[in-house]
């Protein structure tokens, strides 16, 4: 499991929002569920913490209407390819 | 005995907003119908649906064919299967294929009957359940005739109640705040129910701005703060409604002068409902809807009604300032709420110190402490053998995702006392240290 820089950027973000101190961003595995038991044990409030931190962060808004949310938020790699897709041209947030 | 109408409405007016399309009264009233006739035979049924149309529609569907909806707490598949286990003759529908499930569709433009299906007052229509502090699911069962109650309590209380607004709501409706808000209230009051994506602030920002109409917000703090923070603010609201958790007063302040729009707090107990309501912006105390008998016993309120099978003793503690007026203090037991979601401490505890490598360790609430507004738990841990990421595995398996504590922290020893009490000032100490490091 290596990660890219815009996945481990990506990760820090989750630790700092959800207050994770015990996990360094390079231990999340890019391809591991986030959203499960065995995992981070992230649930739907966190997700919606990371969404308001990745407009905060990338201005890219997420929304429930696209039928791939759950994908989007099932991994480090979906999340971090999808908001790079999403922002690409768009210059970050001030 | 006198039947009692499940939707009575006018058939032509508007209720809910699917996509582009406005559903009337008539035609929920025959998908209404086209779902329970879809039913097998039954007691129970547990409704699995995750579209809000569609779930309102099977949870109606259900009342109508005598059927009681199971409402857990907890939705994760083993939960439900054993919920089904425990409750003779249940049923799992859902529009998607789950275990054990019965799988309803539904297509546009049913030619049914658009008169409101009728049932029986006295039926159960609806068991609640809620996590008691031995962390065994409590049931709590509601008549027919209660949910039509409480839905005409609610609508008196509702801001503009005889004017066509929208609602949209943030929170589930198979919690008890979105049931009783944002799917009985819509079967009474002319108000146009928003089906659709509802949960991220952008979501929010498009339901609103799709039906057109002065809205409703139905919302907790957490979603609220999401919408501050992205400064997701759309410009059509008319009354922001919060419950599940006590806004803090800075996101009053901001939702107030972000929004233009009243804000309208309710408070509430699983076993009941929706119980009182308060403007926090001009009066902090709260007031209990007339319908309810309140009194005291030692300190803490009792909550009666002739149609409760005995009063409800509060979980929360408040003091009174004149009739019909109380500040809530907070909890009177070691209940928490976190996400909506409720849960004995001690019982978290025991879990926590039933974990294999666990040599001490306490689960706490930050904010109760003083230490940061999260309402998150946090854990400290003496487990000479154990990382944290393993402890977070093994409560995974035993406890509600919610309920996880974050951060956990390792400690060489507990501050406690002479009593093996755990102090407040002494946790608060530790924890302040700790950060610090």
């Amino acid at each position: 499991m290596t990660q890219t820089a815009e996945q481990q950027a990506m990760a820090r973000l989750i630790i700092d929002i959800l207050n994770i101190d015990d996990v360094a961003p390079e231990e999340i595995d890019p391809d591991a569920i986030m959203f499960d038991d065995s995992g981070l044990g992230l649930d739907s409030i966190d997700a919606l913490e990371i969404a308001v931190a990745i407009a905060e962060e990338y201005n890219v808004h997420i929304s429930a209407e696209d039928e791939a949310t759950k994908d989007i938020f099932a991994t480090l790699g979906n999340l971090t390819a999808h908001v790079m897709n999403e922002s690409r041209g768009l210059q970050p947030a001030p | 005995m006198n039947t009692i109408p499940l939707v009575p409405r006018q058939a032509q007016e508007a209720f809910a907003r699917r996509g582009d399309q406005v559903i009337t009264v008539g035609e929920f009233c025959a998908d209404v119908q086209a779902v329970a006739d879809q039913l097998p035979p039954c007691r129970h049924l547990v409704n699995l649906c995750q579209d809000r149309y569609l779930f309102t529609a099977t949870f109606f569907a259900a009342i109508s064919r005598g059927q009681t909806n199971l409402l857990p707490a907890k939705r994760d598949p083993a939960d439900i299967i054993s919920l089904a286990d425990r409750y003779p003759q249940t049923i799992i529908v859902s529009e998607q294929n789950v275990d054990r499930g019965h799988r309803i569709t539904l297509e546009p433009g049913q030619q049914g009957t658009q008169s409101s299906p009728e049932a029986d007052p006295g039926r159960i229509a609806a068991i609640a359940f809620t996590s008691g502090s031995t962390g065994e699911p409590q049931a709590h069962p509601k008549s027919w005739q209660m949910l039509d109650t409480w839905r005409r309590i609610h609508l008196a209380h509702l801001p503009d109640s005889s004017r066509p607004q929208g609602v949209v709501a943030t929170v589930p409706s198979w919690h008890m705040y979105g049931l009783e808000w944002a799917m009985l209230l819509p079967t009474l009051a002319p108000v146009t129910l928003f089906c659709g994506a509802d949960f991220y602030p952008q979501d929010v920002m498009q339901a609103v701005a799709g039906l057109g109409l002065p809205t409703l917000l139905i919302t907790t703090p957490v979603h609220l703060r999401a919408l501050v923070k992205s400064s997701s603010v759309p410009d059509n609201i008319n009354t922001v409604m919060s419950a599940t958790a006590p806004l803090a007063n800075d996101l009053v302040q901001q939702t107030e002068s972000l929004f233009q729009a009243d804000l309208l707090e309710i408070y509430g107990c699983s076993e009941i409902g929706s119980l009182a309501y308060r403007y926090p912006r001009s009066n902090e105390h709260w007031h209990f809807f007339d319908a309810f008998e309140i009194s005291s016993d030692q300190g803490e309120l009792v909550v009666d009604h002739p149609l409760l099978l005995q009063p409800v003793m509060l979980a929360d503690a408040f003091s009174r300032h004149g009739k019909n007026s109380y500040q809530l203090l907070g909890r009177a037991t070691d209940l928490i709420k976190v996400a909506g979601k409720r849960e004995s401490l001690a019982h978290l505890n025991n879990i926590l110190l039933s974990i294999p490598g666990i040599e001490d360790g306490v689960i706490y609430q930050p904010d109760h402490l003083g230490l940061g507004k999260s309402e998150r738990l946090a854990a400290l841990a003496v487990a000479p053998d154990l990382d944290a990421g393993r402890i977070r595995r093994e409560l995974a398996q035993r406890v509600q995702t919610a309920f996880i504590p974050r951060p956990i922290q390792l400690v060489d020893k507990l501050p406690r006392d002479s009593t093996s009490k755990l102090k407040h000032h002494a946790l608060r100490a530790l924890v302040r240290g700790l950060a610090e490091t």
